[in-house]
């Protein structure tokens, strides 16, 4: 059980300490009046020591603020406020401790603390430090619980309180720089899904008329219209349809892993990331997401500011998994991606388009006919569509 | 020593050089002052200058370790040879000098906090040296300013040393605001890496003094209480030697007329004198002057007084005699043995420093306490109804050669003339005129003594007078030139009673001294040294009444001071000014310093500490568990206004008018109140006033309540006991089994979600955020604004 309260002799108190009892000792068994006075008077600033830095914690309520969001690598401020509540007396020289744990399946992170000085906050009064840094990878942190310190008046005690205080952050995936080759990769694969669309392998949501065009699907024609008009008029679909984008992604990591397949991982998520922070820019385009990891995902709705967070929180957690053979839950996730839709196959390995395909047909769907691209994280290659 | 504004790293920094350097001279002062000489206090002023301006303002010079550990390996090594050489008063000296220098050494090296530990150590072994060279009040006072300086210094040292903890690392990577400390990770680190920094204080010096000022009262009380609980035990011979030159007494065992001097206005400290009637803790003030005899003298010749030969010295008799009076008497080291008191004086208990002369009647302290103050309590019986006796009683009858001792007078031998023949004449003169015989010695005596006091013939005066060589200095006096001090009039006044065949000597000793009220002691200075007159008188002639029948003595002295014009000295202190009542307080400052500071005892800490905790430990049990205490609370409780009032409410108490006035006051009052809140709620759903608490809600909650509003409209009302989540989910749930509104299912949970993330998780909502949840709940509005 964690003690709320501690108190130690600094190394200075204890030089202290010694020295008062010398001069005590020395004093008594020697009866020298002045010299026991000298002791006394000495010996007051360490009681008081011994006192005060409790009675001073015991009324201060310190609180955390940590921001709302948060991707790896970007600048992380907390903000600790202490609030004085006594009503006369100013504190002096506080210390205000916070430990900051990654939670890790393997349990075997180590904390990290973060200290800020209060010089002085005044009765009735808060103060307010940040302290900040980088938390170089996503996840979830547990930060706290808050350790109040103080050494005042003189150094020699140190007396600390245990504010059990605990907040999460979960930390997004880091978002890197999409490259122009990337972008022109995106727009070839657009206007696959367009011609795709336009020979009429799938239709989409009905958008409106307009005038025959060499190349349409006769199922496009609208009779109706055309007899009233004596000219052929064919139904036109949302032009949108062809920007939903659909990502598939094996993340897979050997059992006993290097640092640079656990640097993989950590690159495939983080332009997973990117790639929907780019697709949500633009509100309404439809997005699938299916992660074969540790605890598959699988994630589709409109691209809008809460689907890009929902999607940051479940990738910051994602661990990646370790079969050997490429995940049968891509086929099916594949199988569920309507044709039209533009499909991007992300792997921390080479990606095994025979499986893919066989798993795909398990459920009766086909890759031939689809944009679909694969992006493997290991290709040199890579370098050339995403800057970590 | 401080500005108005805040306090700023630099400021700080020079601030803790200036008080760690006053510690230093401060210490360095003390010691100074125990060994009575200037030097050293003189040297530390120029190096702590030189070392301030040379190594911490300019930084031009400054020690290296390794040769400031030579240095100091050298100064060592120096005093110990001299140490080696010297007495061992000497090498408590060398060891004190020999922490300046190792300061000398240490002021020169750059200042680190281990520095300033070490030179604070180093002033504090002076400081301890210094407690056993110095002895006065002088000596709280410096320890106390030593105190408050260096717990300020350690303070601000704290400070200055936490603050660069906390600015050290990251200041100088600041790549942000004033608040923010924050360092740029350019490698791919793994671990994460945080930094905190100070927060900037608005606080100013004077508030940091303030704070040093609380320290400083603890400090004081714990000190004072830790003082005096410290265990203590009788060392023998561990009185404190003065190492001052004695001071002389006011009176000397020979009286030489004219030989005054340097007595005159000298304001030196002889003793002080408290009365305690019996067993009685709270002294008293006599009623009258008391006069403290130190000796008498007997023998008279050409105007010089001197002792008989003592004929046996003893130890104090322990007796016990009733009804008592204590005096306790603190003396100061003087260059006589005679200690003088109120007499005759007996003792309680056996004290090796005390004796009596029996045949001078005096009280002796022991050659080896006369260098030292010597504290001691004996009893005396000349002290009755807080009055001192003018008739003081004698344990035994006169012997012959006594009395014949007591009526000597300048012998005439052959045609010589009388060289007192002026002053018998004038004895002579007085009881004829008064028509008083001699044998009516008591008569007599009163007669002789008014006539040199009150007649106007007779004047005091302490200066110098024009004497007529060729006569005998009292002779001289009575006759020629009626002016002089107490001797001429005592000693006259013996002479004349000696003319007439009456027994009489000459009493030196101390007349009233200042009384101090705030101590209730007097303090006895060589300036009230006083001559005056006993006369013996036999069992017969002792007046009637002054003793009990049973009581009376085999004879008594009658004492009488016939000097003209002395002041009343003992009355209260009046001076012209504040000063007088201010010095009584100094005094008596120094009185409880020496008596229970500097030469507290084992036998002090229980009567001053230890019983009166003791009595007011019983004395509170008994109050507080005493039946016959509370039931004498509770007669006069019952008696007080309080009681009265109680017994009125007893009759009175319940009026039908009165309970009515109350009852309808109330409901009165609650109405208004209702009424109060209806009349809010009513403006506020009009429009006509704010929204109160809601008005200056966080946006999240008007969100919130924005998705209640929104749901409610479908019918989905939250019950009193759903949470929000639970309310969230169920509205999903809800919306999911319609299919035109199963797109929109998720949202509520989404919204409520960052509702609690923001109301209890702690967090702010951004504007990404804030911009989310706006299109979810717009999302939302518009899908459920359809009809199902």
């Amino acid at each position: 059980m964690t003690r709320l309260w501690r108190t130690r002799l600094s190394r200075e108190g204890v030089y202290y300490c010694l020295v008062v009892l010398a001069v005590l000792s020395g004093a008594v068994g020697r009866q020298l009046n002045l010299l026991m006075l000298v002791g006394s008077v000495l010996a007051g600033p360490f009681l008081f020591s011994l006192i005060y830095g409790r009675l001073a914690l015991r009324r201060l309520a310190v609180e955390r603020k940590l921001p709302s969001h948060l991707h790896a690598a970007q600048r992380l401020a907390v903000d600790l406020s202490v609030t004085n509540h006594r009503r006369w007396l100013g504190v002096w020289g506080v210390e205000v401790q916070d430990v900051l744990r990654r939670e890790e399946a393997s349990g075997s992170a180590e904390d990290v603390s973060a200290a800020v000085f209060f010089t002085h906050v005044a009765a009735g009064e808060t103060s307010q430090v940040r302290y900040a840094g980088r938390l170089p990878r996503r996840g979830r942190y547990r930060f706290g619980p808050l350790r109040l310190m103080s050494r005042f008046p003189l150094g020699l005690v140190r007396h600390s309180r245990i504010v059990p205080d605990t907040s999460t952050l979960i930390v997004h995936p880091k978002l890197g720089q999409l490259t122009r080759n990337w972008a022109h990769i995106a727009r070839e694969n657009a206007s696959g899904g367009q011609r795709m669309q336009r020979r009429g392998l799938l239709e989409g949501e009905f958008h409106g008329l307009r005038d025959w065009r060499p190349g349409d699907s006769r199922r496009w024609v609208h009779w109706r219209t055309s007899a009233r008009r004596g000219a052929l008029v064919v139904r036109q679909f949302e032009q949108r349809r062809s920007e939903d984008l659909a990502l598939l992604v094996d993340l897979w990591q050997p059992q006993d892993p290097s640092d640079e397949q656990r640097e993989n991982v950590e690159t495939a998520v983080s332009f997973v990331a990117s790639v929907i922070a780019e697709a949500c820019g633009q509100l309404g385009r439809q997005l699938v997401l299916s992660v074969a990891a540790d605890q598959p995902l699988h994630h589709s709705g409109p691209a809008s500011p809460m689907f890009f967070r929902e999607q940051m929180d479940a990738l910051s957690l994602v661990a990646p998994h370790g079969l050997a053979e490429f995940p049968r839950s891509l086929g099916q996730s594949l199988a569920m991606v309507p044709g039209t839709m533009s499909t991007l196959v992300v792997s921390t390995r080479r990606i095994d388009w025979q499986s893919l395909r066989a798993a795909a047909a398990e459920f009766d769907a086909r890759i031939d006919g689809r944009a679909v691209q694969g992006v493997e994280v290991t290709s040199p290659l890579f370098s050339r569509y995403f800057q970590a | 020593m401080n500005g108005p504004g805040p306090m700023n790293g630099l400021q700080v920094d020079h601030l803790t050089r200036i008080t760690i350097s006053a510690v230093i001279l401060l210490a360095t002062m003390l010691l100074g002052i125990g060994e009575r000489t200037p030097d050293l206090f003189l040297a530390a002023v120029a190096i702590v200058s030189i070392s301030a301006y040379v190594t911490d303002f300019k930084g031009a010079f400054r020690l290296s370790q390794p040769i400031a550990d030579c240095a100091a390996l050298a100064v060592v090594g120096t005093a110990a040879v001299t140490a080696m050489r010297g007495e061992r008063q000497d090498q408590i000296f060398v060891v004190a000098h020999l922490q300046s220098y190792l300061q000398f050494v240490l002021l020169f090296q750059p200042k680190t906090p281990r520095i300033y530990w070490q030179l604070a150590l180093l002033s504090l072994g002076q400081v301890a040296i210094a407690s056993t060279l110095v002895l006065g009040p002088l000596f709280a006072f410096m320890l106390l300013a030593y105190m408050v300086l260096g717990i300020f210094t350690f303070a601000l040292l704290l400070m200055q040393v936490e603050v660069r903890r906390f600015s050290g690392t990251a200041a100088s990577q600041l790549n942000s605001g004033p608040q923010l400390a924050f360092v740029e990770l350019d490698a791919p680190a793994r671990a994460p890496e945080l930094f905190g920094r100070s927060s900037p204080s608005g606080a100013t010096l004077a508030d940091l003094f303030g704070q040093v000022a609380l320290v400083m009262a603890f400090t004081m009380g714990a000190s004072t209480l830790l003082f005096f609980v410290l265990p203590r035990w009788d060392v023998p011979n561990r009185e404190v030697v003065t190492i001052d030159t004695l001071r002389s007494v006011g009176f000397s065992k020979t009286v030489t007329l004219g030989d005054l001097g340097e007595v005159v206005n000298n304001p030196d400290l002889v003793m002080r004198v408290q009365f305690f009637r019996g067993h009685e803790s709270r002294p008293f003030k006599l009623v009258n002057e008391p006069l403290f005899r130190g000796t008498a003298v007997t023998r008279y010749r050409s105007g010089a007084w001197t002792q008989p030969e003592p004929s046996g010295v003893v130890s104090m008799p322990v007796e016990l005699r009733s009804p008592f009076v204590r005096q306790r008497v603190t003396c100061e080291p003087i260059d006589v043995s005679e200690i003088c008191s109120v007499f005759p004086v007996f003792a309680f208990q056996a004290d090796a420093r005390l004796r009596v002369d029996n045949t001078r009647e005096h009280l002796l302290r022991q050659e080896d306490y006369r260098d030292r103050q010597l504290d001691f309590e004996v009893g005396t019986s000349g002290i009755v109804n807080d009055r001192q006796r003018r008739i003081v009683p004698r344990e035994w009858k006169i012997r012959g050669f006594e009395a014949e001792r007591l009526l000597q007078m300048p012998r005439i031998r052959g045609d010589q003339v009388d060289s007192l023949n002026g002053l018998r004449e004038a004895a002579s003169r007085v009881l004829q005129a008064a028509g008083i015989d001699s044998s009516d010695r008591v008569a007599a005596a009163h007669a002789m003594s008014e006539y040199l006091s009150s007649s106007g013939k007779y004047s005091y005066s302490l200066e110098s007078q024009t004497r007529n060589e060729m006569l005998d200095p009292l002779e001289d006096f009575v006759t020629e030139h009626p002016r002089g001090h107490c001797e001429y009039f005592a000693g006259a006044l013996v002479m004349m009673l000696r003319s007439q065949g009456i027994p009489a000597r000459m009493a030196i000793g101390f007349k009233g001294g200042e009384w101090n009220a705030p101590g209730m002691y007097y303090q006895v200075q060589q300036l009230h040294a006083h001559a005056w007159v006993e006369v013996l008188l036999d069992a017969n002639q002792i007046p009637e009444g002054e003793f009990a029948d049973d009581d009376v003595p085999p004879s008594a002295w009658l004492v009488l001071d016939p000097t003209n014009g002395v002041q009343e000295s003992s009355a209260d202190w009046a001076g012209p000014s504040m000063f007088a009542g201010l010095y009584q307080y100094i005094d008596y400052a120094q009185v409880l310093w020496t008596n229970y500071v500097v030469a507290l005892n084992s036998k002090r800490q229980r009567q001053g500490i230890y019983d009166p905790l003791a009595d007011g430990a019983v004395a509170a049990f008994q109050t507080l568990f005493s039946r016959e205490v509370w039931q004498e609370r509770l007669r006069a409780l019952s008696t007080s206004q309080v009681g009265t009032f109680w017994d009125w409410y007893r009759r009175h108490w319940f009026s039908w008018r009165g309970g009515s006035v109350a009852v309808g006051f109330s409901l009165f009052v609650i109405a208004i109140y209702l009424f109060a809140r209806w009349l809010v709620g009513a403006l506020r759903r009009m429009g006509l006033v704010g929204t109160g608490r809601y008005g200056s809600e966080p946006p999240v909650l008007e969100m919130y309540r924005r998705l209640e509003v929104t749901l409610a409209r479908q019918g989905l009302v939250r019950h009193p006991a759903q949470t929000a989540h639970e309310f969230a989910v169920a509205a999903g749930g809800d919306l999911a089994e319609h299919i035109e509104h199963r797109r929109v299912a998720h949202l509520p949970r989404r919204i409520v979600d960052v509702f609690h993330r923001v109301r209890f998780g702690g967090r702010t909502l951004d504007n990404l955020e804030a911009e989310a949840v706006e299109h979810a709940l717009a999302e939302l509005e518009r899908a459920l604004a359809r009809p199902r």
